[in-house]
């Protein structure tokens, strides 16, 4: 099994999460996304050295921040629902309220 | 029951001497705050008679000390405040110098208060004049009586104050005002020095009582030059002295009866009461003795010919005070504190006496203060001119008046002096006497016996009332010196409260060697060096103001054509006041360079805003890092992360 492969595979997919993040200036939904690729491509890490290991706590590991997102991919999700309820839109720079 | 004796007990001497402070306390505090609502006459009665109880009672002090052979009373009337173990105290000290010196202030209040109950008849602010007049006397009584130096400051800092109220008493006067300022401000240069004095003395005698500090400060040798020097310097400025002398000429704004009773008689001679309480400090530092006695000379000298050429009667005065405050700091420098005291007391009269006539003069003519103004007055007013005359007579020191006696013997013990000055300062005082009686009598044949001019109006006499303390005080310029001479000389009259060492006792020398009785002493003084240059000094004004008139213009012609630098030199008083404006205007200068360079640019501009400056700039600078971006972040985060990243990899650390 070629290690590299899978190793650069991992690492452009984090890229392309981040990327997403500092292009994307507009869709909140996009932002989500990209996160979430973001912990994909971390999961992807884990399996891929669970495997060289043989160690099973990578996998382990794996179930639980599959979990973890998908709770907080529910209560985000909900937040943008709630958000375009009132809003009515989802571009971030509408969303910067705080700031001046 | 209140028996007899309890009575009698409770006039005792320190509840005498408490009384004598709290009666004009009272009278000023009475007059000042009621003022408005008393009549007039009532106004006198309560001024008048608190005084005349304190006269009473310094009467009885006399009394007590001459004839009942009273030992000196030393005694605590409260204590203040304590400090540690220090107990700062009010307490009386009665010993024969402070009797005296109190006889003669009382006297001279009551004369002077007498006098102006006529003199200011005419006054708006009667009230205020006679609370101010009891306010100076009460801290003059505070100042006398004092036994510690605390005590002393206090009366001293009062006095001034008085003076200062007085000097501006007509408020609305300009020039009032600024001779107030001025003579406070000089005030205080003096105050300054003789404050750090007396707290180097409790830095080192660990006391400020008279007693104890007289007993500890001879031993040290070290700092009693120093302190000396800095005592004298408040006295310079309280007695006038050269060059803190600027502000008494300028005093004459006062009402004249506040100029003879503060200005002349009591006030300035607190100096010298002060130098000749302080004489067993005073006679262990040579040194200042030798600064004392030139100073005292080159004043009385200096200020002297200022009289001559000066035309307003009233500053014509002042000067001739000075120049006696000279006669009499130089005679404190030569170690005859005794004779010093007895011209102080002689003075205190006839000076009195002469700026009482001046009043009287001026209410006479209107308020014209100019001598060449005034028209010929001897018809007019025989009374003032006659008491003006003995009063001159005495100031200038001719045989047999009280001046001589007073003048004969400091110029005797200045001339025995064994300091290095006393040379230079004989010289000094025997030219001071020639001026004196030239002054003088330019200021009576210039009044009183001009060539008669215009007819004048209504110059009359002054009332009873102005001309008979004229009248008591003439009477008393004539005596007190044949009175008082042979006590002087004996130390009768001073006793064990004026300390001499053995080899500076003038007065002894002078008693064993020179003095042959009052006769002899008073005819001897007409081919005397002094007396020789009090009758060739009158001769000469004889001859400049009455024989040959036109020689005095011609004369004056002379100096203004031809040395006009001579002419402006004492025309603008020794250029004393320009030195000091040009000290003022240093002290400005700087301390503008100091508001404008250093506090408002440099610290203000450049420290303290800068640094808010800096801050808000840095601040305003960061905040842009804080956009609220996500994107941003992110991005910081990353470059963060691939720096650490790269340091790993290419082991930057």
């Amino acid at each position: 099994m070629n290690l590299s492969v899978y190793l650069i595979f991992n690492a452009v997919l984090f890229c392309v999460a981040i990327l997403g993040v500092l292009i994307n200036r507009k869709n909140l939904i996009f932002l989500i996304m990209c996160i979430e690729l973001m912990l994909l491509a971390v999961n992807s890490n884990f399996i891929t050295y669970a495997r060289l290991w043989n160690d099973i706590n990578g996998q382990v590991i794996v179930f639980f921040i599959l979990a973890v997102s998908a709770a907080e991919m529910a209560v985000g999700l909900a937040i943008l629902i709630k958000l375009f309820k009132t809003k009515a839109s989802i571009d971030i720079m509408d969303l910067s309220v705080l700031k001046n | 029951m209140i028996h007899i004796n309890n009575i009698l007990s409770f006039f005792n001497l320190h509840n005498m001497c408490i009384a004598m402070l709290l009666l004009p306390l009272s009278s000023a505090l009475i007059i000042g705050f009621f003022g408005k609502y008393l009549k007039r006459p009532i106004i006198a009665i309560i001024s008048i008679s608190c005084i005349a109880i304190t006269m009473v009672i310094a009467s009885y002090f006399l009394w007590e000390f001459f004839i009942g052979n009273s030992q000196n009373i030393n005694t605590t009337w409260y204590v203040w405040g304590t400090s540690g173990n220090i107990q700062f105290k009010f307490g009386f000290l009665l010993d024969k110098l402070s009797v005296v010196m109190l006889t003669m202030v009382a006297a001279i209040s009551l004369v002077v208060n007498i006098y102006s109950i006529g003199y200011m008849q005419t006054e708006h602010n009667y009230a205020k004049f006679f609370s101010y007049v009891a306010f100076f006397i009460f801290a003059m009584y505070l100042l006398v009586i004092a036994n510690n130096f605390l005590q002393l400051f206090v009366g001293w800092e009062l006095v001034g104050l008085a003076s200062y109220l007085l000097i501006g008493f007509w408020f609305n006067k300009n020039s009032a005002n600024q001779a107030a300022l001025k003579a406070f401000l000089i005030n205080r240069i003096g105050d300054a020095g003789l404050l750090i004095g007396i707290a180097a003395i409790f830095s080192i005698c660990n006391s400020l009582d008279y007693i104890t500090v007289f007993k500890i400060l001879p031993q040290n040798t070290q700092f009693i030059n120093l302190i000396c020097i800095l005592l004298f310097i408040g006295i310079m400025a309280k007695s006038a002295q050269i060059p803190l002398h600027v502000w008494l000429p300028d005093a004459m704004e006062a009402p004249t009866p506040a100029s003879a009773l503060i200005h002349s008689a009591t006030m300035v001679t607190a100096g010298v009461f002060l130098l000749a309480r302080l004489s067993p400090v005073f006679e262990y530092s040579e040194y200042c003795l030798n600064i004392i006695l030139l100073i005292g000379a080159l004043t009385a000298c200096l200020m002297g010919i200022l009289a001559t050429i000066e035309n307003d009667i009233k500053r014509i005065i002042a000067y001739s005070t000075i120049s006696q405050l000279g006669i009499m700091v130089a005679a404190m420098g030569a170690s005859a504190y005794v004779a010093g005291m007895f011209h102080l007391i002689t003075h205190a009269f006839f000076k009195a006496l002469l700026f009482l006539g001046a009043g009287s003069i001026m209410l006479a003519v209107n308020q014209i203060q100019n001598i060449h103004n005034m028209p010929q007055l001897k018809k007019y007013l025989p009374i003032t001119y006659w008491c003006m005359l003995i009063g001159v007579l005495a100031m200038c020191g001719f045989p047999g008046f009280s001046g001589f006696f007073s003048k004969d013997l400091i110029l005797n013990s200045v001339a025995l002096s064994g300091l290095p000055f006393a040379k230079k300062a004989y010289y000094l005082l025997l030219l001071s006497m020639f001026i004196t009686a030239f002054y003088s009598f330019r200021l009576i044949f210039t009044v009183f016996h001009k060539p008669e001019g215009h007819k004048p109006e209504k110059h009359i006499e002054s009332s009873r009332i102005i001309t008979n303390p004229l009248i008591i005080l003439s009477g008393l310029a004539v005596i007190l010196g044949v009175v008082l001479i042979y006590p002087v000389l004996n130390n009768k009259l001073f006793g064990e409260s004026i300390f001499v060492l053995p080899t500076h006792n003038v007065i002894k020398e002078y008693v064993n060697h020179d003095f042959s009785g009052v006769i002899k002493m008073v005819l001897y003084g007409f081919i005397s060096n002094s007396g020789l240059c009090v009758i060739f000094g009158i001769i000469s004004a004889f001859v400049l103001y009455i024989k040959k008139p036109h020689l005095a213009k011609i004369l004056n012609q002379i100096m203004q054509n031809d040395f006009l630098f001579v002419y402006n030199f004492f025309k603008r008083q020794y250029f004393f006041n320009e030195i000091n404006q040009l000290i003022i205007g240093t002290t400005q200068f700087v301390s503008r360079f100091f508001t404008n360079i250093i506090e408002r640019l440099l610290i203000e501009r450049l420290l303290i805003n800068n640094v808010t400056q800096v801050v808000v700039v840095f601040s305003k600078t960061i905040q842009k890092l804080q956009t609220g971006y996500l994107y941003h972040y992110l991005f910081l985060m990353l470059t963060g992360v691939l720096i650490i990243i790269s340091c790993l990899l290419f082991n930057i650390y």
